[in-house]
């Protein structure tokens, strides 16, 4: 029956009969709810397109787990067997990670200076270009960010002081310093990763933090197919009471909360463009509604109940929004696929650390963005097509337009 | 007894008060009866034709359609009732202006739920007895106000209803079509058994029915 109230529906929306203001606001209602549509499409993708750069420039830098003991002195061996038998972990490095003064000529700089494994820099930290991480001579290599380097005027090669004066044992004792030499500069352009930190062998940090045969931590990297609740359950069972498992989300929640918050606060915002088209369905639906009042008494008079009026006037609304819903939908989810497969929109990489405009969309967004639509359109359908329901047969019939 | 009305009373509120516009008014309709309802303007035949076809509800009174007490009726009945057992033929004709003539007519059999092709099937038959088959595609703005009438009574008969109200059938027409169209309506109801309730001011179209009646301060009468 529902086929009965398509029809006329659909004869009665495109009636040539008035084709001058309703027309234009149905296609003005159409064209509303598209450029809403589009927009979020878009905005969701565009944020989504760095959230995704974020967290795989993050991922590459951070290990996927890190196991931190606090207090808890390790036996590195005893871990060692047990997380060398494992298929699931494709590498690990203990580490140290504390605050240091680097001094290079009479430029000085607080950094976090980064003690790990040799060999872990590529495999686990996936910093690459640098050159594998060797002590070679009496000066400890050291690897700094471009940002430090850039501050302190650095180039591979050059000498650079690494000051500790927070481990200092001795009171008004002189700070432990080490003399080093820049082995590489790498860069991340993630965060402030590239102004802050700096890498040393684990033995160069342990003896600039005089914590011999102690370390902060392990860092982790899975293979591919691992499942990360698992693994951190299993790192877990191994380590000593105290210890905690984290991963690269829970060492930087607060960013990725605020991503999350982001993309939410501009979904809301840019909900409010298909809000107003829908304010403007309302009003062209109003409008049909009045410009068909004796056609609804017609109706009414052949038998037409008050339901199946209601139908037709909110299946008017539905076509109107949902071809504007797919309409922009599937716009934005064509410039989606575009820039995804051809960088359509190219972007200075050295501003924003990417060739083109990164978009990402999940079919979950656009679940997301459809129902967002969906809603809002039958909310604004459901009041003229009430108005056409209430509208009596006698008093509709004699109607004069 | 196809229709049958008992105590029918209405009134509409005015600044001065209630008006009283039917008071206790009391018919019946057999089938194939045709009945004329005369009265001065403004006395009520209208509203009377309204409730008769569940359009508006009386204020008192009970209205029986096909053994069917309507008051007890919700509006998915009562429109159901409606479509099946009432036809309705205006003073003017009250066609869709968007539809064709043949959809006009096959609206409301798809209302019934009829096939498409017993619904054409159907708007073909009736438009070849009134001889405006060719006209079949044309929209209402493109055909004569007599042919237009004409549509209007067959889509009053199009759903075989045991009922058809007219108001004013003919108050809109020269008289050589005014004939036209009531002969019209005698064979129809001749042919199919159908009870016509004709408003008319017109005493060429009342004396064609059987029985004649007159509106007068609120209740029906038999006509002089």
């Amino acid at each position: 029956m529902m086929r009965l109230e398509s029809w006329l529906a659909r004869r009665m929306l495109l009636s040539r009969k008035k084709v001058g203001l309703i027309s234009w606001s149905g296609i003005i209602s159409i064209l509303g709810v598209a450029v809403g549509c589009f927009a979020l499409i878009i905005s969701v993708a565009v944020l989504n397109g760095f959230e995704r750069e974020v967290r795989n420039k993050v991922v590459g830098f951070e290990s996927d787990l890190r196991l931190t003991l606090g207090e808890t002195k390790l036996n590195m061996d005893n871990l060692s067997t047990a997380f060398d038998q494992e298929s699931d972990i494709a590498g690990y490095s203990a580490f140290i990670e504390r605050k240091a003064v680097a001094i290079a000529m009479d430029e000085r700089s607080l950094v976090k200076v980064k003690a790990v494994e040799e060999g872990s820099l590529q495999k686990i930290y996936k910093i690459d270009g640098v050159g594998e991480m060797k002590v070679i001579g009496n000066k400890a290599p050291v690897y700094v960010g471009k940002g430090i380097a850039d501050r302190l005027g650095l180039q591979s090669g050059d000498r650079l002081r690494l000051m500790n004066p927070l481990d200092n044992q001795i009171y008004l004792g002189m700070p432990t310093v080490l003399d080093g030499r820049v082995a590489g500069v790498f860069e991340t352009r993630i965060l402030d990763f590239d102004q802050t930190y700096v890498f040393v062998p684990l033995e160069v940090g342990q003896a600039l933090f005089k914590s011999m045969d102690t370390f902060d931590g392990i860092d982790f990297r899975l293979t591919s197919s691992a499942r990360k609740d698992r693994m951190k359950a299993l790192i877990l069972s191994k380590a000593p009471a105290g210890a905690v498992v984290s991963g690269w989300e829970d060492m930087h929640q607060t960013l990725f909360q605020a991503m999350q918050m982001e993309k939410l606060g501009s979904m809301v915002v840019l909900s409010l463009i298909v809000i107003v088209a829908c304010f403007n369905i309302a009003s062209t639906l109003t409008m049909l509604v009045l410009e068909k009042i004796r056609e609804v008494g017609i109706l009414k008079t052949i038998g037409f109940s008050q339901v199946r009026i209601g139908n037709i006037f909110r299946l008017q609304g539905i076509f109107i929004g949902g071809f504007g819903l797919l309409l922009g939908g599937g716009l934005g989810l064509l410039f989606v696929l575009g820039q995804e497969r051809l960088g359509l929109i190219r972007l200075p990489e050295t501003i924003y650390f990417v060739q083109s405009l990164p978009v990402a969309i999940s079919l979950t967004d656009v679940i997301t963005i459809f129902l967002i639509g969906v809603i809002v359109i039958a909310l604004a359908v459901y009041f003229p097509s009430r108005e056409a329901r209430r509208l009596l047969p006698t008093e509709a019939i004699q109607y004069e337009k | 007894m196809i229709l049958k009305a008992e105590n029918i009373c209405k009134s509409y509120p005015t600044s001065a008060g209630p008006l009283e516009v039917l008071r206790d008014v009391s018919l019946s309709l057999k089938e194939g009866e045709l009945i004329s309802v005369a009265g001065p303007s403004g006395c009520g035949k209208s509203t009377l034709l309204n409730i008769l076809g569940t359009l508006d509800q009386p204020d008192k009174g009970t209205l029986e359609i096909a053994g069917k007490n309507v008051a007890l009726l919700d509006d998915e009945s009562v429109s159901r009732l409606r479509s099946e057992s009432i036809g309705f033929v205006f003073q003017f004709h009250h066609l869709l202006p968007e539809f064709t003539i043949a959809e006009n007519l096959t609206i409301p059999q798809r209302l019934l739920g009829r096939s498409e092709k017993t619904a054409t099937d159907r708007v073909t038959e009736l438009l070849s007895k009134v001889n405006l088959l060719p006209r079949s595609n044309h929209r209402p703005n493109a055909i004569s106000g007599g042919e237009r009438q004409r549509v209007a009574v067959l889509r009053a008969l199009v759903n075989e209803p045991g009922i058809v109200l007219a108001d004013e059938p003919t108050g809109n027409l020269d008289v050589e079509t005014a004939r036209q169209l009531m002969e019209m309506i005698q064979n129809l109801a001749k042919d199919f058994n159908q009870a016509f309730l004709i408003v008319t001011h017109n005493p060429d179209v009342a004396a064609l029915c059987e029985k004649n009646l007159t509106i007068n301060e609120g209740t029906v009468i038999p006509a002089p």
